[in-house]
């Protein structure tokens, strides 16, 4: 009997096409990613192969998202086929008994379910042997790689999906009620990621992933690319812990469903029908009354009133309908946790709930919501009267065509209306649960207005692609494949990025507290109004086409069609096209006449160009900016920019210099004027940008010249895409390199990415050049264009703003209706210049003569006194122990979100609006960035401005690394240890993160080619070890003997070589081959602590027994390890719990390790909590939290 | 072989009393289950189909005892219900072989031989490779009596069989249950009188859930001889003969009203006319007192 049904469940869904088109959807998207670098899944693999062990792994996890969807469709297939049917009757009138139906059907339909999924495996077997990608990128076949993942991943997750949409289905009978389970799948995946998000939290993240999705990621996330290439994913810790887990869940659920499964089960479609005899048959043999009569009417407020009801039918209809409030509902569980959260940021910070990012995040929570509701909805609305079986009244009746269309377009804006608003409901509730009171609705009105305005379009889409196919799963799928297909397609292999021919498309824009909406608000509205208008005449087809009556065949609806298209129909069209045509070629004269659009393909090409052609120039002999006086005209209300610069260029070689290369730019601030005496013009390619000056005398070693150059840029009407967000009309912010030419050739404007470069035949391209290249030491790492400089600006703005530019403020003044500022720099410096300009509060204040001001927006006044306490305290700390502080001000000036990072400039540090301005510092124990940052950037007015690096491996050490090392020792002198603890930790987690996405190859940090992970993640860790070891007099000592020795000095300029020989000269001989570990080698520890007791002794002491294990590697640039012999200072700890609940240390001693198994014993004074091996996480470790083990008490029996 | 119903009781969730103390004593032959629409019917039918469970009462088939041992009532059923639908793609000869399995017929020789004969039975023989979906509606039901008919059940219960199918179907379909109806309980259950009429032996009249009468059609009409009286009128007049004289039906003929009316003496005016089971169809539905049976 279980034979029976299993294999009859089998047939009847591998004789339909739903598995095979999975399995082929499947294959073909894991071939896409394998066979092309285009298509991603879950991530660029970057280094690693394309058939590597995670690889596949990482493939199968991500897209068993997909899957649940796939696996749905055949459980409710399976649970529901004799309902559906309505063959249930003479099904349950048969002797089959209950096991074998209800597993026979499900285990039909979970091995239905798991065939797509070996697609995946199909698709990457057979993408790896394509003969057109490299053979470096491919590894070697690894059987057990497929066997996992099949075994880890597929089978357990289907059944867990499977049993859930089972039960639910065959319980409810309803669809819906099953998809409802998914969707709550989904939800608990969702919440998984965001819990993993958070160190603390990382386990319960890992066994709440019901797909193990996060949980196998979380459990690789150390893995280098060498680990990703050669490990597979094994049945082990937590991954093994929520395999049982769920799979346990999933049993139970099916057990239950068994159990609770009737035959006689409720009727739940067939209700009694209620008759009321007796008094109908009296009545019935009265002679009938003659019927009250009406009057019919055809008008237009006839048609008005018809159309105002039936919108209240459908709309009313289906905003209480179950599906929409159980969307409803799931996509608030979905929302409301990210949007707790939003006030979390990266690396446990804490910020103010600002609405712009509650927005954001509502976008992020509800965009997919909306989405489904919209395509859900819009086959609901077009179907519904013929789901209903009412078609055939409604067809009939006497009212026009259009308000039915109309009615039902309407209805599914109004749904998309109502969750719209109920996220902005949502979004003022969180901020006023936070305490938060800046509500700021004018804000939310019009961002949800932009969005409202771009569903409206999409609505209209889905239903106009409804009406003209006439068959509900083929309109679904036209939809969702038209979105995919603009996406992925037009976008991505078709390069069109042009938003009139993108649907739906209009420049993007982001919110800032400072410069509102932002100069591409007025290109969105106009783009918006384009599509809508194009909807306006989607409209009109639809509505011609709108399905009345049951003719099917297109030649019989066309002339349907014929008959609807009246002349007055006609005229109504044109003129919305007239308009439409008319808004369109407005958006081209903007967007292409008055603006230059530039494909983002094209303009990768250009870069191709410029670098094969005068590539030949690079390094030839160029004289220097010695000095420049920069005259920066700004009208920021009009987003105008002219400047003026004049140079002198010196000579600084041994050779005689015949030619100027200058390499400028042709879009945005374009150069439209220089001025170069003795000199004629011999090449000037102004499509790329390169022009050559022959001098008519040469320019003598030592010599200098005058060179002035002119910039312009005038913002004209608006433009594809928002292209200079440094002009704007609060907060302005660039730097030199904005508006002055390149000396020769630069090479910062070639192609980056290695499969860019592939693609255009460009050779490889070096990070960095090596460490001692000769040539690259003769220009520092910021600019070949200067070594040290003296300048002055003179600034113009709006009256009502301020400009500021590094150097002290010598003169201000107004003039010509603008205010001017007249800036100079005291002391050289790198020319590297800011210029910034907005409407600001400023805060004054003073230590040891120096100007502290800080430059911000009246709303965001948290933080200021802070920052400026955090210059003070780094002012102090820095003047003491590394050198002068050179400048007579420091400034910090905030400036708007289209980036998020602080900067230093010589005296001056702008910050980003969204970092330090809107942290939230009210709770004492919080992390606080802000000191951290200010700290970090202060630092850089030594480490950079002072002391500056060559152009070489190694360079972003003294500058990147040092001011991490600079702005720990403040947060050690003024912060608890706990914080800088914390930071620490997720500083190591970070570095041993990124490893695995390393896209070229790791090296050590005395070698580091300006890669974030290593110069500041690894990086401090490195310096705060080194200054636990040698003392941090001893390090300060190095540095200041180092700033002495290298600040301000010209070409040849310092590299890490040196500053590593100032450490090692304070570094006693027994730490020397720990300082190699730390710099020049890539090191990497595993300390553990295995075993822990204690005892307690009469005199009131207590005996501290714990064994550890510690082991040492050296790593290559890929991330495999060897193994070495240990022969280190370690540190043993012992804790103890203080008043607070808290684990403090209590005994510290630090050991020379040579064996990898230790016993140790010590004796304390307070009964210990916990014991460990570097129990301060000096030493990078694998795995940084066994160094520590809570300590048990062993009772000693005599 | 006797199925033996006693006090059968059920109310729905919402309230409605769908069967109240219904006794019946059915054997074998044609049993004919009359009543109007939401008498209650269908809901008998299921609930000795065992697909439902009653409040009260028990129902005995032989030694089983229906809504305890449902296994062993469904190894000796044949059921076709009122509605059903069919699964989509499969042929009539495929869908009818797996409901043979799931009967019990194992044996692939014997299921084989079985199937073939059935499909013939019921005139299926040719279509027999078709998808059962694609069927007009009276092939629909022919597919429903053949599988029900599956395993030689004891117990045959066909639930309005004959709506929606015209004269010739109606006829045919007929033919086939009389065949078997000798030697099985059928209980055929309807609202058009004219088919039990025509094929029971037996009948019970259900309305609003208890049995109104129960015995054959033969003693049914003889309950009502000479109690039914017959005129022609106007449709305004009706209101007043309403007031006058018990009516138990009004029909059309030629566009003129004819009134059934129920009395104990002759009506000036009215000839009487022999009583037929419509008569008594209504004149129960009504609640019309009869002789006692």
């Amino acid at each position: 009997m279980f034979k029976e049904i299993f294999t009859f469940e089998l047939r009847q869904h591998f004789t339909q096409y739903m598995v095979y088109i999975f399995f082929l959807i499947l294959g073909l998207l894991a071939f896409g990613a394998v066979v092309s670098d285009n298509v991603t899944i879950g991530g660029d693999t970057g280094n690693v192969y394309k058939n590597a062990p995670y690889v596949i792994a990482q493939y199968t996890t991500i897209l068993g998202i997909f899957g649940m969807v796939m696996v749905t469709a055949f459980m409710n297939s399976a649970a529901l086929r004799d309902y559906q049917q309505k063959f249930d009757q003479i099904i349950f009138s048969t002797p089959v008994d209950k096991a074998s139906f209800i597993f026979g059907r499900f285990l039909g339909g979970y091995l239905a379910a798991i065939v797509p999924f070996l697609g995946v495996f199909a698709g990457v077997l057979l993408g790896s042997a394509m003969p057109w990608i490299e053979a470096e990128r491919v590894g070697p076949l690894i059987p057990q790689a497929y066997l996992n993942s099949f075994l880890i991943f597929v089978v357990p997750n289907t059944l867990i999906i499977g049993a859930v949409v089972f039960a639910l289905a065959i319980t409810f009978r309803n669809v819906i009620v099953s998809f409802v389970g998914t969707v709550l799948l989904l939800v608990l995946y969702i919440l998984s990621m965001s819990l993993v998000g958070d160190l603390d939290n990382e386990t319960l993240g890992m066994l709440l992933d019901p797909l193990a999705i996060r949980t196998h990621a979380i459990a690789t996330k150390y893995w280098t690319v060498a680990d990703k290439n050669t490990m597979v994913v094994s049945l082990t810790g937590y991954v093994l812990l929520n395999r049982l887990l769920w799979t346990g869940v999933a049993l139970v659920i099916l057990l239950i469903t068994y159990l609770s499964f009737s035959f006689t089960g409720r009727r739940v479609k067939r209700k009694k029908t209620i008759d009321q005899q007796p008094a109908v048959v009296k009545s019935a043999f009265a002679p009938l009354e003659p019927l009250p009569s009406a009057e019919l009417q055809y008008d237009r407020a006839a048609q008005w009133q018809q159309f105002l009801n039936q919108i209240k039918i459908d709309f009313l209809g289906t905003v209480r309908s179950t599906p929409f409030i159980i969307l409803l509902l799931i996509a608030l569980i979905n929302a409301v946790p990210s949007l707790w959260l939003v006030t979390e940021g990266s690396g446990d910070v804490i910020r103010y709930p600002v609405t712009y990012k509650i927005i954001e995040s509502l976008e992020g929570a509800f965009f997919i919501f909306i989405y489904a509701i919209i395509i859900y909805y819009s086959g609901v609305l077009v179907w519904r009267e013929r789901d209903a079986r009412m078609d055939t009244f409604y067809d009939a009746y006497a009212y026009p065509d259009w308000v039915m269309y109309l009615a039902k377009v309407l209805s599914l804006i109004g749904l998309v209306a109502v969750v719209n608003l109920l996220s902005i409901t949502i979004g003022i509730v969180v901020q006023l649960l936070h305490g938060y009171t800046r509500i700021q609705l004018d804000v939310y009105l019009l961002d949800m207005g932009m969005q409202w305005a771009s569903m409206i379009l999409i609505a209209v889409l889905s239903i106009f692609i409804h009406v003209l196919v006439n068959n509900k799963y083929l309109g679904y799928f036209l939809i969702v494949a038209y979105l995919v297909f603009q996406e992925f397609v037009v976008q991505n292999v078709w390069d069109e990025h042009h938003n009139l021919l993108l649907f739906s498309g209009r420049p993007s824009y982001t919110y800032s507290d400072m410069n509102g909406f932002g100069p591409s608000i007025t290109g969105a509205v106009w783009f918006q109004l384009y599509w809508l208008l194009f909807c306006g005449l989607l409209s009109v087809v639809a509505i011609l086409f709108w399905v009345r009556g049951k003719e099917n065949s297109l030649s019989k609806r066309w002339q349907i069609v014929q008959q609807r298209f009246t002349p007055q129909l006609k005229k109504v069209t044109l003129g919305i096209a007239g308009v439409w045509l008319a808004v369109g070629g407005f958006i081209f004269y903007n967007t292409n006449i008055l603006n230059d659009y530039v494909n983002p393909e094209a303009a990768k090409e250009r870069q191709v160009a410029y670098e094969k052609q005068y590539k030949q120039y690079e390094g030839i002999a160029q004289p220097r900016i010695t000095s420049a006086k920069y005259y920066v005209d700004l009208e920021p209300y009009e987003r105008n920019l002219f400047t003026r610069a004049e140079l002198v260029l010196k000579n600084k070689t041994t050779q005689p210099i015949d030619s100027i290369h200058l390499s400028y730019a042709t879009s945005g601030v374009k150069l439209t004027d220089v001025v170069l005496p003795n000199a004629k013009v011999s090449l000037d390619d102004s499509v790329l940008g390169y022009r050559i000056y022959q001098l008519t005398e040469p320019l003598l070693p030592g010599d200098s010249l005058a060179m002035t150059v002119r910039s312009a840029y005038e913002s004209k009407g608006f433009e594809n895409e928002a292209s200079l967000t440094q002009v704007v009309n609060n907060g302005s912010f660039f730097n030199q390199s904005l508006i002055v030419p390149s000396l020769g050739y630069e090479s910062g404007l070639e192609l980056i990415d290695r499969q860019d470069r592939k693609d255009h035949d460009l050779p490889k391209r070096d990070r960095m050049p090596a460490i001692d290249n000769q040539l690259a030491k003769n220009q520092n790492y910021i600019s070949d264009d200067a070594d040290w400089v003296h300048y002055e600006t003179v600034m113009s703005t709006a009256p009502d703003q301020i400009a500021v530019a590094p150097g002290t403020l010598v003169k201000e003044w107004e003039e010509d209706g603008k205010r001017f500022f007249h800036y100079r720099l005291e002391s050289q410096a790198l020319n590297f210049l800011s210029f910034i300009s907005a409407r600001y509060q400023v805060l004054r204040e003073q230590w040891s003569g120096v100007d502290i001001e800080i430059y911000y927006q009246p709303e965001h006044n948290y933080n200021v006194e802070r920052m400026a306490e955090a210059v003070k305290l780094s002012l102090e700390y820095y003047s003491e122990n590394f050198a002068p502080y050179p400048h007579e001000q420091a400034r910090i000036i905030e400036f708007p979100r289209y980036a998020s990072f602080a900067q230093a400039f010589p005296g001056t540090m702008p910050y980003s609006e969204s970092i330090g301005f809107i942290e939230n510092l009210e709770d004492e124990d919080s992390k606080d960035r802000v000191l951290q940052v200010v700290a970090h950037e202060m630092a850089h007015q030594w480490w950079a401005h002072q002391i500056i690096g060559a152009n070489v491996q190694g360079a972003t050490l003294l500058s990147e690394t040092m001011a991490q090392y600079s702005a720990l020792m403040v947060m050690k002198q003024h912060k608890n240890e706990r914080s800088v603890q914390d930071y620490r930790r997720y500083e190591v987690d970070r570095y041993l993160r990124s490893r695995g996405s390393e896209e070229l190859k790791e090296v050590p940090l005395w070698l580091v080619e300006n890669t974030g992970y290593i110069h500041y993640a690894k990086g401090s860790n490195v310096m705060y070890a080194l200054q636990d070891y040698i003392g941090e007099e001893q390090v300060n000592k190095a540095l200041h003997a180092y700033a002495q020795e290298v600040a301000y000095q010209e070409p040849p300029y310092t590299t890490s070589r040196d500053l590593l020989a100032e450490i090692r000269a304070v570094t006693p001989d027994s730490l020397q081959p720990f300082v190699t570990d730390l710099f020049e080698r890539i090191t990497l520890y595993s300390n553990r602590t295995t075993e822990a007791t204690y005892q307690s002794l009469e005199n009131g002491k207590f005996q501290v027994n714990f064994t550890t294990e510690s082991k040492k590697f050296y790593a290559d640039s890929l991330g495999s390890e060897t193994e070495t012999l240990i022969n280190d200072w370690v540190d043993i700890g012992v804790f103890a719990e203080n008043e607070a609940g808290k684990d403090e240390l209590i005994y510290l001693e630090r050991l020379k390790i040579t064996e990898s198994e230790n016993e140790f014993s010590v004796v304390v004074d307070r009964q210990p909590s916990k014991v460990g091996i570097d129990p301060n996480a000096l030493l990078i470790d694998r795995v940084p939290d066994d160094n520590t083990k809570n300590i048990e008490e062993e009772i000693v029996t005599d | 072989m006797q199925l033996n119903i006693k006090n059968l009781t059920k109310t729905y969730p919402n309230g409605v009393t769908a069967l109240s103390n219904v006794s019946l004593t059915i054997n074998k032959g044609m049993f004919g289950l009359l009543g109007p629409n939401g008498a209650g019917k269908s809901t008998l039918m299921r609930t000795v189909a065992t697909l439902q469970e009653a409040d009260y009462g028990s129902i005995q088939l032989g030694d089983i005892n229906v809504l305890e041992d449902k296994v062993a009532l469904r190894r000796v059923l044949g059921y076709l219900p009122q509605e059903f639908g069919v699964y989509p793609r499969i042929s009539a000869q495929k869908l009818l072989d797996h409901m043979a399995v799931l009967k019990g017929v194992v044996n692939n020789q014997e299921r084989k031989t079985l199937v073939e004969a059935m499909l013939e039975r019921v005139n299926l023989q040719d279509h027999r490779k078709k998808s059962v979906s694609s069927f007009s509606g009276g092939m629909r039901q022919r597919f429903g009596i053949a599988q029900a008919l599956l395993g030689e059940p004891k117990l045959i219960i066909v639930d309005e069989p004959t709506a929606g199918l015209d004269p010739g179907e109606r006829n045919r379909f007929y033919n086939l249950l009389s065949e078997i109806g000798e030697n099985v309980i059928v209980i055929l259950s309807t609202h058009i009188v004219d088919d039990v009429k025509e094929l029971c032996s037996d009948m019970a009249i259900i309305h609003e859930g208890e049995v109104l009468f129960s015995g054959s059609p033969q003693l049914a009409v003889d309950s009502l001889d000479g109690l039914i009286y017959e005129r022609t009128i106007e449709k305004t007049e009706m209101l007043a003969y309403q007031q006058q004289h018990t009516i138990i039906s009004n029909k059309l003929v030629s566009g003129k009203t004819r009134i059934h009316v129920y009395s104990d003496e002759a009506i000036p005016g009215f000839s009487p006319v022999e009583a037929d089971l419509e008569d008594v169809f209504f004149s129960k539905i009504m609640g019309v007192s009869t002789a006692q049976v």
